[in-house]
């Protein structure tokens, strides 16, 4: 499947430094929503383990009050049907010592054992019997009638009640003994439940949150620091039950403790801790990786700009073995193929320069040879040694023109050496060959230029030469037609191009001493035609001007272009 | 057991090894703190049968100790609510015990028949600190059958000599407001104490709650009925042997319940009973209705052992707390209320088979006897906890007096690891005593304006010099350890069975009777037909013969 760049990295002009912030940011706010989503999550699922835990609490409190109540009422019912124990309180007793012997075989008897249960802290027989001692679990009734209990058990004239006790916040089962007829008066079996175990099995029952066992303003049971009922604000959110044991209204009230979300925080804080600095520490990491990568690119930036060499621990920095540095090790690998291709490049171009130097040299040297040939067939030449690869005075050249449109017989030449510096130069015969090609009557199509042809006796022509703007400027005005295509040949032949490597050399060419000069000059020699019909000067008004710079280079300078 | 890094409260008894994790302390940024310097901790577990305050994780001493040692030991003590027989059936069952234990005695043997222990003696060799704490001699009383030792009394080991200040043990006891009242009187006679008693009562019928003071009171219920049945052996000069009394020349056992001493001493409870000295209800009592009696400050006097009211006096007026008084039957008599620690045998801090780390817990109980670890559990730390002088003498100034007695400061700086053994007496620089109740100076400086008033009518500084000194216990001393091991299903075991209900059902009907004479007829006759006292004395007699031998 061919993936495009462009999908791989959607926002190549956005710095690594922003992308990553950008990545941090939407880390940093999906962990907020995690997290915000954690603690609603926690804070719904605790809400309603606190609702069951309320329900769960009550019932089972109910219910071990509940048991504990009804084994005492079992108990109590084995007591108060116990025929020894009204045998011991229907007896009247002469001394304490017959008290004392009837209370001994009474214990040995192990009557009473069954009251060895562990939810009673003490159980105790009141009896009008005024010849008991007394003692352990048997007291005189003189002894509890101001109390509350039995003031409130008579009040109520029931067989059998729950008593709530104010004052040691607990409470009693209290049972009047009329099973069998008692003679020596009244008697009550009162038990007492123990706090310690209903405490101890509530405590276990290990309730976080507010837990109360009420009847009415007494407090039985609280696992809070409040000991008094009237110390206890029971409000709408605790849940209730309320059960009558008995006479005794017991009230039951729990209330989980809702836990806030700093507390929930703070609970959990065992995991958030180590959550917290792991994402710190994938944040630390982050900006570490991030100023890493950007220091390093930018080191490379730098580097890749500056061309400079890079140390050995230098390369190490920057390159490191992830995947950035062997990228940036990639990277100089091909950039040190390109300068060595860039190295070899620039040998190709100076060969080929050189190549073409000497192209151009050997050309122009046969150019040279060629026109030399050809003037010494055609032209009578005054100075036999004359070096035809080197320009002479413009002066010299123009008195040999003269000469010959004069040996020609051209009735209407002129030739106009205008004043200049005397420095000046051309290559030999440049001009004269020039005028012959343009008054050659053959010139509309390809004649060869050493072949002399007829004048015309209406030819005229002129040539002048002037100086103008430090350049060499040589006019040639004609009458003679000059063909359209001879005359695109023309500029062809003189446009600026670095090789002219087009033209091959071709001895006797009529364009050759064209080239000749054209190569001679390269781009210092420009060529300007005037053809006012624009399709060549057949109507025979013609007019050409060579402008030489004064300038000399050559030929084109490659080096500027690599 | 567990070892960690910090020292740390709080553990559970599980046995495993706890390093924390230097990985998540790094996390946290906790790693690096002292990294150096901290040790692995052992820790181990212990269920400790008795009720004492716990003390708060990270409490400074013991955190001391186990930088020192390099452990430490949580302590599980009963809670009120507790019933411990229930807890060791639950780890019996279970087969998971703490590292250590302490039972009480009834318990010991049923952990001992479950195999909970390891045999101490087989690894002891490199811990000289605890093979030494006891000779051979009382190594060998605690041997089991199988000649094994299995478990190591904490409080029987007594240094060069006793340095009690307060006497824990049975006496004639009275509210120093009563001694005050009489000017200090010299208190010698049975006749001397109930004639304080009588007047005082006569003078001060009420208290000052309101509440009609009571002269005298007894506990006789079943489980506790010492306060009624042993006085004969004291009043006639004999030490808490409790079984008997044992005449050191012929070596023979006596039963104190039928001297004339005995008589005498019950006789003289009838005629106390009818004056209405004491209290008529006495007999019918529960323990608990008992200790609410002395709780209430009405109850001038009675015959007790210190150990058994203390907790019920210890929120008593100054005035109304008690001292002992050292009476002997007539004039002439030597009386010994006071002994020196007696070796108890019948338990001892045991290491369980759940222990896995036996050298670890042996090399634990073996540092904490050294001197240093001594100081540091019974005096706390110096120029802290406590002061020395220039003769090296400990004293306690009043800040750390203060502290001393404070019980949250307690329950943060202090550690006495008090289950465990260590050297009661003389401290182990032979200058000092074990520990700063012990002080004579810094106990008296702790008494009450009244108690040092009727101390220094007395000329002494302390409880136990109210009495005469204790003397060497002798080699069968106590006997009432040794008839704790009786059986119904020997004749001795069966009589001293049927003696003890004998005892319960006669006494108090003895004291209550309105014809003394025919009463402690009948009593005698009964007690001589249904209780086979010669056998039960025989077998006393042997033991005495056996332990002298030993």
């Amino acid at each position: 499947m061919k993936i495009s760049i462009k999908k791989l990295n959607p926002l190549p002009d956005i710095s690594i430094g922003k992308k990553v912030s950008a990545v941090f940011l939407l880390f940093l706010l999906s962990s907020v929503v995690l997290f915000c989503g954690m603690i609603k999550g926690i804070s719904d699922a605790e809400e309603k383990y606190q609702t069951e835990n309320e329900n769960t609490i009550l019932n089972s409190t109910e219910q071990y009050i509940d048991t504990a109540i009804e084994n005492i009422v079992a108990i109590a019912k084995t007591i108060y049907t116990n025929n020894s124990l009204y045998d011991l309180l229907n007896t009247e007793y002469a001394s304490a010592a017959a008290y004392y012997d009837a209370f001994y075989q009474f214990q040995e008897n192990n009557s009473l054992i069954i009251t060895e249960n562990k939810n009673i802290k003490k159980y105790t027989i009141y009896t009008d019997n005024s010849t008991i001692t007394s003692g352990g679990n048997i007291v005189h009734l003189s002894k509890a009638k101001d109390e509350e209990w039995y003031q409130r058990f008579c009040e109520l004239n029931k067989p059998m009640i729950v008593f709530c006790d104010k004052e040691n916040q607990s409470f009693s089962l209290i049972r009047k003994l009329d099973y069998n007829t008692i003679r020596t008066g009244d008697c009550y079996l009162k038990i007492d439940l123990s706090n310690a175990v209903i405490e101890n099995y509530f405590d276990r029952l290990d309730f976080r949150g507010n837990l109360y066992v009420m009847s009415h303003s007494i407090l039985i049971y609280s696992n809070t620091d409040e000991k008094n009922a009237d110390e206890i604000n029971i409000t709408s959110d605790y849940k209730c039950y309320v059960k009558n044991y008995y006479t005794a209204e017991l009230e039951y009230y729990a209330k989980e403790q809702k836990s806030a979300v700093l507390e929930i925080i703070t609970r959990n804080m065992t995991y958030l801790i180590p959550f917290l600095i792991l994402f710190l520490l994938s944040v630390i990491t982050a900006i570490v990786i991030v100023l890493d990568m950007t220091a390093r690119t930018k080191k490379f930036d730098a580097i890749v700009h500056s061309e400079e060499t890079l140390s050995q621990a230098e390369n190490s920095l920057i390159y490191g073995t992830d995947e950035l540095g062997k990228m940036f090790a990639n990277c100089i690998q091909f950039f040190d193929r390109l300068q060595f291709n860039q190295r070899e490049l620039k040998k190709c171009y100076d060969a080929l320069e050189k190549s073409y130097e000497n192209t151009r040299q050997i050309r122009l040297q046969a150019l040279h040879l060629d026109i030399k040939n050809l003037c010494l067939a055609k032209y009578p030449i005054e100075k036999p040694d004359l070096d035809f690869s080197e320009p002479l005075a413009i002066d010299f050249e123009f008195e040999m023109l003269r000469k010959h449109f004069q040996n020609r017989n051209i009735q209407h030449f002129k030739v106009i050496l205008e004043k200049m510096p005397e420095q000046v130069t051309v290559l030999p015969f440049s001009v004269i060959m020039t005028a012959d090609d343009l008054i050659n009557p053959e010139n509309s199509g390809i004649v060869r230029i050493s072949e002399n042809f007829e004048i015309s006796e209406n030819l005229a022509i002129s040539v002048r030469a002037f100086f103008k703007e430090n350049c060499l400027h040589i006019q040639f005005r004609t009458n003679s037609p000059i063909s359209s295509g001879k005359i695109l040949k023309l500029r062809a032949l003189f446009e600026d191009y670095p090789h002219q490597t087009d033209f091959d050399f071709q001895a006797g060419d009529i364009y050759n001493h064209y080239s000749r000069i054209k190569n001679y000059y390269g781009s210092h020699v420009s060529l300007e035609i005037t053809d006012p019909g624009n399709s060549g000067s057949e109507s025979g008004n013609f007019c050409m001007t060579m402008r030489f710079s004064e300038r000399k280079e050559r030929f084109y300078n490659y080096e500027t272009k690599t | 057991m567990k070892l960690k890094h910090n020292i740390q409260n709080g553990m559970k008894n599980i046995q495993k090894l706890f390093v924390v994790p230097l990985t998540l302390s790094l996390l946290t940024g906790c790693a690096g703190e002292k990294t150096s310097q901290e040790q692995e901790i052992k820790v181990f577990t212990s269920f400790l049968s008795a009720v004492s305050p716990d003390i708060n994780e990270n409490n400074k001493i013991q955190q001391m100790i186990a930088e020192k040692i390099g452990a430490m030991c949580d302590e599980t003590w009963i809670d009120e609510k507790d019933e411990a027989s229930n807890i060791i059936s639950n780890m019996i069952m279970s087969e998971d015990y703490p590292d250590f234990i302490y039972p009480e005695a009834s318990e010991y043997q049923k952990l001992r028949n479950a195999g909970a222990f390891i045999p101490i003696d087989e690894y002891w060799d490199d811990y000289p600190n605890l093979k030494n704490f006891y000779s051979e001699s009382e190594w060998d009383k605690i041997r089991d059958p199988d000649g094994h030792i299995y478990k190591i009394p904490s409080f029987s080991k007594c240094y060069m000599y006793d340095t009690n200040t307060i006497h824990n043990d049975e006496a004639f006891w009275v509210q120093v407001k009563v001694l005050q009242w009489a000017g200090y009187p010299e208190i010698v006679t049975l006749d001397d104490y109930f004639n304080l008693l009588e007047k005082y009562i006569e003078a001060n019928p009420v208290g000052e709650n309101g509440e009609p003071n009571i002269a005298y009171e007894i506990l006789a219920d079943e489980s506790i009925f010492f306060c009624l049945d042993n006085p004969p052996q004291f009043l006639d000069g004999y030490p808490n042997d409790g079984a008997c009394i044992v005449d050191p020349e012929t070596l023979e056992a006596i039963d104190y319940n039928t001297t004339p001493t005995a008589k005498k001493w019950f006789q003289k409870l009838n005629e106390e009973y009818h004056k209405g000295i004491i209290d008529p209800e006495c007999f019918m009592l529960s323990p608990n209705q008992y200790y609410d009696r002395i709780k209430s400050g009405n109850v001038l006097g009675m015959v007790d052992q210190f150990w058994n009211f203390r907790n019920a006096a210890d929120q008593l007026p100054d005035k109304c707390k008690y001292v002992p008084l050292g009476v002997v039957i007539e004039e002439g008599i030597e009386e010994h209320y006071h002994s020196q620690i007696a070796f108890d045998p019948s338990s001892g801090l045991g290491i369980t088979t759940s222990c896995d780390d036996v050298d670890g817990a042996l090399k634990f109980v073996n540092d904490l006897l050294d001197p240093e670890i001594l100081n540091l559990r019974f005096w706390g730390i110096e120029d802290e906890d406590y002061s020395v002088d220039e003769n090296g003498i400990f004293y306690l100034t009043d800040e750390q007096y203060e502290k001393n007695h404070d019980p949250e400061y307690a329950a943060q700086n202090r550690c006495v690891y008090k289950y465990f053994p260590y050297y009661w007496g003389m401290n182990q620089d032979g200058i000092n005593a074990y520990s700063p109740t012990h002080q004579p100076n810094e106990f008296y400086e702790s008494l009450s304006d009244i108690m040092k008033e009727c101390f220094s009518a007395y000329g002494v500084q302390t409880y136990v010099e109210m009495l005469n000194p204790a003397t060497e216990n002798a080699p069968w001393y106590p006997m009432w350890s040794y008839t704790g091991t009786f059986m119904d299903d020997t004749d001795y075991g069966k009589a001293k069975t049927d003696i003890d209900k004998m005892k319960f059902k006669y006494l108090p009907k003895i004291v209550m009777s309105d014809d003394f004479e025919s009463s402690w007829e009948e009593y005698m006759t009964e007690y001589s037909a249904n209780c086979d006292v010669q056998a039960y004395l025989d077998e006393l007699t042997a033991e005495v013969r056996r332990s002298v031998e030993k």
